[in-house]
């Protein structure tokens, strides 16, 4: 199958201007050199501490950040490469869903205007045909014409939700990034909305990118994960196998600190809290909180090793495991 | 034993230009000394005004229409603001969601912390600050005499949330009120703060009153846990027996619409509708237009709290036996 989006050794870099007089500039690696793949019709979830760069990357897929270094194709075509106006016509494929529905709406319109701006901005049919999407999109969220006259603060945090996702969805883009969309919600909303972006998925054959800080929501609706830390995905699989064996320490110690209702208690907690980006250090990213650093983690990059199909890891632990493997047999 | 704390009754109404609409309605519960009780439950729920009755500190617009609090024996209803400096910050203190916002950003972490004991005790300048830096190790604060110097805002958040975890455990209290301590912290920290709940738990004789939305950290926490539904407490119990056996509607279809690794694949249970604004609470059971076991009686009137076995308390007119339903 051919991937809809490649995003090849990407990295965002920006510069911090001196904090003391005769101080150094120093640069904070917000995404330091990261590569997947997302296929048609595919949830890819993106988990993470905060600070470790999952805004960012979703922003770098949709080009609301231009990336320092490497490449994103979409479809095959590198998007760093489009004219103006192939980047117009680029947007209304990729479209993105904020976290805060309170404050990604604009307070002073109607959710009419608010549906009407991306069918104008893109010159999109005639009066009448623009009424009539803007009808059927907020059918498919679920809800009637009646909220076309309303204006953001009438409604409620579930619905606004759905208006944010009515405008990300009416241009038919192929591919929608959802930077914490159901975070702020209560867990009946959260279930709600979940189970609507399912059904938009299946009716649209939709690719989302589910950025998300909750494990139980990634784990129940996404098809992969990548577990990001300081600026680097350090592995990345099906969730099925993410769920079942986990490989890298620290996505060990992310999933084993959820408290569930059926397992409240750690079985492997980390000490420390995750670095300031800008402090760069040489060698592996989870180095300081690792509770099985080698030497070797302090001073080479673990290369990325191959667990079985799709299932990658970075890490010395599994590349030294691997070797010592390849030389019993 | 005597519970220390006491809530009987308790009604909140909140004055509006619209007129006066009740918050709370009936809330009454114990907490018994050395224990942690969880309140559960949505946005709007009340959760966090029933900690504001608690602590004296209910915004302008509410007001307790009815009912008592009361604390290590005594009425907290009519205390002198005199009174209540005393004792909040003292034998009754609050850590709160957004360690951003509740600390003091021009004060030094120290001093924030050594104030508690200026305020309550009679200590001097160097036994406050040995009682801080003590206090500071206990919470897992590194580096305490760094740290005595440093502002809010050099720290993250969850070494924050240590020092408001620190200032409401210093004066030795006999209920601290944690409403959504953990909310805003990634989860490797929150892990890291429950254990050190847990830790205090063991420790020192103190309750806990424990705010959360999230049933995880809850039982992750908590001995008892009350479930509130649109200002009125719906269930209430041990924390295991209520997860794993919940009896009312609400709480079931709560504990179903978490996603989780095993419903992969499977539709998430919604409750249909939303929860009623305070403006249009009907008479009733508040849950009966969400609710898919309703009753002809749940319109009219709120049920009855009917107690099964260790205390277990529910409030649904399904569990009305026969005969005694009016």
């Amino acid at each position: 199958m051919k991937p809809l989006i490649e995003v090849e050794e990407v990295k965002k870099y920006y510069k911090q201007t001196h904090r003391q007089l005769w101080g150094k500039d120093s640069l904070i690696k917000a995404v330091n050199g990261i590569s997947f793949s997302l296929y048609e019709g595919e949830t890819f979830g993106l988990v993470g501490e905060s600070g470790s760069g999952k805004t960012t990357t979703g922003q770098l897929l949709v080009q609301l950040l231009k990336q320092t270094e490497g490449k994103i194709r979409f479809k095959g075509k590198d998007v760093s490469k489009f004219s103006a106006k192939q980047l117009k016509a680029w947007r209304k494929e990729v479209q993105i869903v904020f976290q805060d529905p309170y404050s990604s709406l604009n307070p002073k319109k109607t959710v009419q205007w608010i549906l009407h701006e991306p069918l104008a901005l893109h010159k999109l049919g005639d009066k009448s045909s623009r009424y009539k999407k803007m009808l059927q999109t907020l059918s498919d969220v679920g809800l009637d014409k009646s909220y076309l006259s309303r204006y953001p603060h009438e409604l409620s945090g579930g619905q606004r939700q759905r208006i944010a996702i009515a405008a990300a969805l009416i241009l038919e883009p192929q591919f929608i990034v959802i930077d914490e969309g159901v975070s702020a919600l209560d867990v009946s909303v959260q279930a709600q909305i979940l189970n609507l972006l399912k059904d938009l998925q299946q009716q649209y054959l939709l690719t989302y990118f589910f950025i998300s800080h909750d494990l139980n929501v990634v784990q129940y609706f996404c098809d992969r994960i990548a577990v990001m830390y300081l600026g680097e995905i350090v592995e990345l699989g099906k969730t099925a196998d993410i769920i079942k064996a986990r490989e890298h320490p620290y996505s060990e110690a992310l999933f084993s600190a959820l408290p569930t209702i059926e397992n409240s208690f750690a079985v492997m907690q980390i000490q420390g809290e995750i670095s300031d980006a800008s402090q760069f250090l040489e060698g592996c990213a989870f180095q300081a909180r690792c509770p099985y650093v080698y030497e070797l983690c302090k001073r080479e990059k673990p290369v990325v090793q191959k667990i079985n199909d799709g299932h990658l890891v970075a890490c010395h632990r599994i590349q030294k495991r691997k070797e010592e493997e390849r030389v019993l047999s | 034993m005597a519970p220390l704390l006491s809530v009987q009754a308790l009604d909140v109404a909140f004055q509006l230009p619209e007129g006066e609409f009740l918050a709370l309605e009936n809330i009454s519960f114990h907490i018994y000394p050395n224990e942690v009780v969880g309140i559960v439950g949505e946005s709007g729920c009340g959760k966090s005004l029933t900690s504001q009755a608690i602590m004296g500190i209910l915004p302008g617009v509410a007001s307790i229409k009815h009912g008592n609090i009361s604390f290590q024996g005594c009425s907290l209803n009519d205390l002198s603001s005199r009174e209540w400096q005393e004792l909040r910050g003292n034998e009754l203190t609050m850590i709160f969601q957004e360690p951003m916002t509740s600390l003091n950003p021009v004060l030094t972490i120290g001093r924030q912390i050594a104030e508690v004991l200026k305020k309550h005790t009679s200590l001097s300048k160097i036994e406050r600050k040995q009682q801080v830096i003590k206090t500071m190790n206990e919470v897992g604060l590194p580096r305490a005499e760094a740290l005595w110097k440093a502002y809010p805002h050099q720290l993250s958040g969850g070494m924050r949330q240590r020092v408001s975890i620190a200032m409401a455990l210093i004066s030795r209290p006999k209920l601290m009120i944690a409403d959504e301590p953990t909310t805003a912290l990634d989860v490797t920290i929150q892990s890291q703060i429950l254990d050190l709940f847990q830790t205090i738990k063991q420790n020192h004789s103190t309750s806990l009153l424990f705010i959360s939305h999230d049933l995880g950290v809850i039982q992750a926490v908590c001995d008892q846990v009350i479930v509130m539904y649109a200002g009125r407490i719906v269930e209430q119990g041990k924390v295991e027996k209520l997860i794993s056996e919940p009896k009312h509607p609400y709480t079931q279809s709560l504990i179903q619409s978490i996603p989780d690794a095993t419903k992969r694949g499977q539709r998430l249970y919604t409750i249909p509708g939303t929860v009623p604004h305070l403006q249009e609470r009907q008479v009733g059971c508040p849950f009966s237009n969400r609710c898919t076991y309703k009753l002809k009686q749940c319109e009219t009137s709120f049920p009855d709290t009917y107690e099964f076995d260790d205390g277990h308390t529910v409030a649904c007119h399904l569990f009305a036996k026969e005969g005694d339903g009016n």
